[in-house]
C-alpha cells in the first residue's frame, strides 16, 4: 500500500513509519502539520491516509477537519483517523463523508502492529472500521430501533463496526459463516435496510446507531 | 406578606392601583373558584361511581392531583397584584413516565398544600371574592342612578336593582349615599385581594425551607480560575508530551517482540513489557480525561455531558438548553458536577434512571441532576456531594440538594455565568 502519514510527534511518527514499512508498506510521506497532509495527499494520491486528529498549529482537532476536506475532494480516498479520544461527534461527522473507507481508532491502538496494519488494509481496500472501545459504549447505551435485536446479532453488528469480515465475525463468536450472514440478514431487516443499498448497508447499519446515538 | 397588605390601609390607596390590580384579582378568582368547585366535584363523584374500574381511580388521583393545575394559575395571577412571578415550588421531573411523575408528586408537601387552597377557593374564597368583585358594581350603579332615571323613568319611578326610586330625590338621595360607600369600596376590594393573595403565597409559593431544599454552601472564592488553568495545562502536557512517548514506546517494542521470534525468551519479555506499556496508556487515557476532558475544551459542556453519559451505566436523559460557549471554570465546574453527581447516583442511590437538565438563564447557568432512585442523601454524612459543593462554591455558585427519603434526589447546581457574575 502506498501511504501518507500524519502525526506531529516526532517519535511517534518515526515509529509509525518503521512500523508500515515493516510490514511492506510504501510510507509516500510522514508530514507533522495538517496543511503538509493536504499539499502532499494533492500530490502523491496515495491508497490511504493515517492520519492525527489534534495537530498544530491549533491543536484540536486539525487532522479530523484535514480527512475531512481530504474525503471532499477525493470521496474514494481511504482515511484513517487516529484520535486519542473516543468522541462519538468526531466519527459521526467523519462517517457523513460518505461511509466506506474509513476508519477511526484510539491511537493506543498503534500499539499493537499486526492490528493497526490490518485495519489500515481493511480502510483501504474500502472497509469502515470503528474503534471497538466506541462500539461498545454505544451499544450498551442504544435503545431504539435497535432495542430489537437479539444479544446475538448485537455481538454481530458490533464486530462489523470494528471491520471483522463475515468470517472474521464466524471466528469471534464460534460459529459457522452461514450463520453469520443469517444474523447479518435479520440486523439489516430491523434496521429497515434494504438490498439495493448493496455494499454499504455494512457501514449504513453502523451509521444507524450512531446517529440515533448522537440525537 | 407582599406590598399588597401593607397598602391596602393607606390613605392614598385611592391614588395607586391597588384597588382596580385586586378588583382585577377578585374578579377572576371567583369564576377560578367556581369552575374548580365543579370541576372537583364532577371527577370526585364519577370517581367514586367508578371506583371499580381503573378510571374511576385514575379520576379519585386526579383529584388529589388538582392543586397543581390550580396552583399553576393562581402563582400567576399573582402577577396581577405586582408580585414576580414565582417559580413552581415543584421538583422539577424532566420526561420521567407518568407513574413515577404521579408518585412523586404525590409524595411532596407543596402538592397537598396546593390541594389545601384548591378546598379554600372552591368552598369560602370564591364566594368572597363573587361578593367582593359585585359591591363596587353595585354601588356603581346607584351612583349612577340620576343619570338612569332621567334615561329611563316610567311614570311610577324607577326599579334599580330591586330598590325602588318613585322620585327623582329619592335617586339622588341614593347616589350621595352610594358614592361615599364606593369609595370605602376600594379599601374592602384591597383588603380581601390581600388576604386571598396572602393565602395563595402561604400556600403556592414555595419558601425554601420546605421539602428540605438544603443550600449547602454559599461562597464568593475565585480560586477556581487558576486550577482550571493549571488543569488545563497539565492534560496538554501528558497528552502531547507522555503520551505521545508511551504510544511510541509500545510500538518499538512491539516490533522488537516480532523481531525477537527466534529467541523465544527474550520474545517473552517483550511480550510482557509491551503489555505494561498499552495497559499503562490505557489508564493515561483515562487518567487525561478525568484532569480535563478535551470534548469539554473543544465543543462545549452539551457535548461533553452527552459523552460522559455514553460512560455512564445508568440511562440518563439529557436536556441542554445552552447557547454558545460559557466562559471556562464554568463549563469545567459545571460538567465536574455532572460528572461527580452521576457518578454518585449509579454507585449509591440503587436508580434506573437519571436526568441532567442544563439551561443559562440571563447570568445563571443552572443545571439539575436528578434519579429515581431511593433518595435519603445526607450531606453531612461526606458523601461526594460536599466536595462538588465546594468546587461549585468557588466559582461563587451554590448547590441545592433536594433528596427525601423514598426520592427522588434532585442536585441542582447554579454558577454565574454572565458578565457580572464573574
Amino acid at each position: 500500500m502506498r501511504i501518507v502519514l500524519a502525526e506531529d510527534s516526532g517519535l511517534l511518527r518515526e515509529s509509525l513509519v518503521s512500523l508500515l514499512s515493516h510490514f511492506g508498506h510504501d510510507v509516500l510521506a510522514a508530514v507533522g502539520t495538517a496543511a503538509e497532509l493536504i499539499t502532499v495527499v494533492r500530490r502523491d494520491r496515495p491508497d490511504v491516509v493515517v492520519t492525527d486528529v489534534r495537530m498544530p498549529p491549533g491543536f484540536t482537532n486539525e487532522g479530523l477537519r484535514a480527512a475531512i476536506q481530504l474525503r471532499g475532494d477525493h470521496p474514494t480516498l481511504p482515511v484513517l483517523v487516529l484520535s486519542q479520544h473516543t468522541d462519538t461527534e468526531s466519527l459521526t461527522e467523519l462517517l457523513a463523508t460518505g461511509g466506506a473507507g474509513v476508519g477511526y481508532l484510539l491511537k493506543d491502538r498503534v500499539a499493537n502492529g499486526e492490528r493497526f496494519v490490518a485495519a489500515v488494509r481493511e480502510v483501504a481496500g474500502g472497509g469502515t472500521v470503528i474503534d471497538q472501545d466506541i462500539v461498545r459504549r454505544l451499544i450498551a447505551h442504544r435503545r431504539d430501533p435497535l432495542g430489537e435485536l437479539s444479544n446475538r446479532e448485537m455481538d454481530v453488528l458490533r464486530l462489523m463496526a470494528e471491520g471483522h469480515s463475515n468470517a472474521g465475525i464466524g471466528q469471534a463468536l464460534v460459529i459457522s459463516e452461514v450463520t453469520v450472514s443469517k444474523h447479518i440478514g435479520a440486523v439489516f431487516a430491523k434496521l429497515g435496510l434494504h438490498a439495493d443499498d448493496a455494499g454499504h448497508r455494512r457501514v449504513l447499519a453502523v451509521l444507524a446507531y450512531l446517529r440515533g446515538q448522537t440525537r | 406578606m407582599g406590598e399588597g397588605g401593607m397598602t391596602w390601609r393607606s390613605p392614598r390607596l385611592l391614588r395607586t392601583s391597588v384597588p382596580w390590580r385586586g378588583w382585577l384579582y377578585v374578579a377572576t378568582g371567583a369564576p377560578l373558584g367556581l369552575v374548580t368547585l365543579a370541576v372537583t366535584l364532577v371527577l370526585t363523584g364519577l370517581g367514586v361511581l367508578l371506583s371499580p374500574v381503573a378510571v374511576g381511580l385514575a379520576m379519585l388521583v386526579s383529584v388529589g392531583l388538582a392543586g397543581l393545575p390550580v396552583g399553576a394559575v393562581e402563582r400567576r395571577r399573582l402577577r396581577l397584584l405586582g408580585d414576580a412571578v414565582a417559580p413552581s415550588p415543584h421538583r422539577p421531573l424532566p420526561r420521567v413516565d407518568v407513574r413515577s411523575w404521579v408518585r412523586t408528586r404525590l409524595r411532596e408537601t407543596v402538592t397537598w398544600r396546593e390541594l389545601g387552597y384548591t378546598m379554600l377557593l372552591a368552598t369560602g374564597l370564591w364566594p368572597l371574592d363573587y361578593v367582593t368583585a359585585a359591591v363596587p358594581l353595585v354601588l356603581l350603579v346607584f351612583v349612577a342612578s340620576p343619570l338612569l332615571y332621567a334615561l329611563f323613568a316610567g311614570p311610577g319611578g324607577l326599579v334599580v336593582l330591586g330598590v325602588d326610586l318613585p322620585t327623582p330625590g329619592s335617586a339622588l338621595i341614593s347616589a350621595a349615599v352610594a358614592a361615599p360607600l364606593l369609595v370605602l369600596s376600594a379599601y374592602l376590594v384591597a383588603a380581601v385581594s390581600a388576604l386571598h393573595a396572602a393565602l395563595a403565597r402561604m400556600l403556592l409559593v414555595s419558601n425554601e425551607t420546605d421539602d428540605r431544599v438544603m443550600e449547602l454552601v454559599r461562597s464568593s472564592g475565585r480560586m477556581l480560575d487558576a486550577f482550571d488553568a493549571e488543569r488545563r495545562r497539565i492534560e496538554r502536557d501528558l497528552h502531547d508530551g507522555t503520551q505521545q512517548r508511551l504510544v511510541a514506546l509500545a510500538v518499538m517494542l512491539d516490533m522488537a517482540r516480532m523481531r525477537a521470534g527466534d529467541t523465544p525468551e527474550l520474545a517473552e519479555m517483550l511480550t510482557r513489557a509491551h503489555g505494561e506499556a498499552t495497559t499503562t496508556l490505557a489508564e493515561l487515557r483515562e487518567l487525561v480525561q478525568g484532569i480535563h476532558p478535551h470534548v469539554l475544551t473543544e465543543r462545549g459542556l452539551p457535548a461533553a455531558v452527552a459523552e460522559l453519559v455514553t460512560r455512564s451505566p445508568l440511562t440518563v436523559d439529557v436536556r441542554m438548553r445552552i447557547a454558545g460557549r460559557l466562559p471556562s471554570a464554568v463549563e469545567s465546574t459545571a460538567f465536574f458536577a455532572v460528572s461527580e453527581a452521576l457518578s454518585n447516583i449509579a454507585k449509591h442511590a440503587d436508580a434506573d434512571r437519571a436526568w441532567v437538565d442544563g439551561r443559562t438563564n440571563g447570568s445563571v447557568l443552572t443545571v439539575e441532576i436528578g434519579d429515581t432512585g431511593r433518595g435519603g442523601v445526607d450531606p453531612a454524612k461526606g458523601s461526594g456531594v460536599r466536595g462538588l459543593a465546594d468546587r461549585v462554591a468557588a466559582v461563587g455558585g451554590r448547590v441545592k440538594l433536594s433528596s427525601p427519603r423514598g426520592g427522588p434526589t434532585v442536585l441542582c447546581v447554579e454558577i454565574p455565568c454572565g458578565p457580572e457574575g464573574r
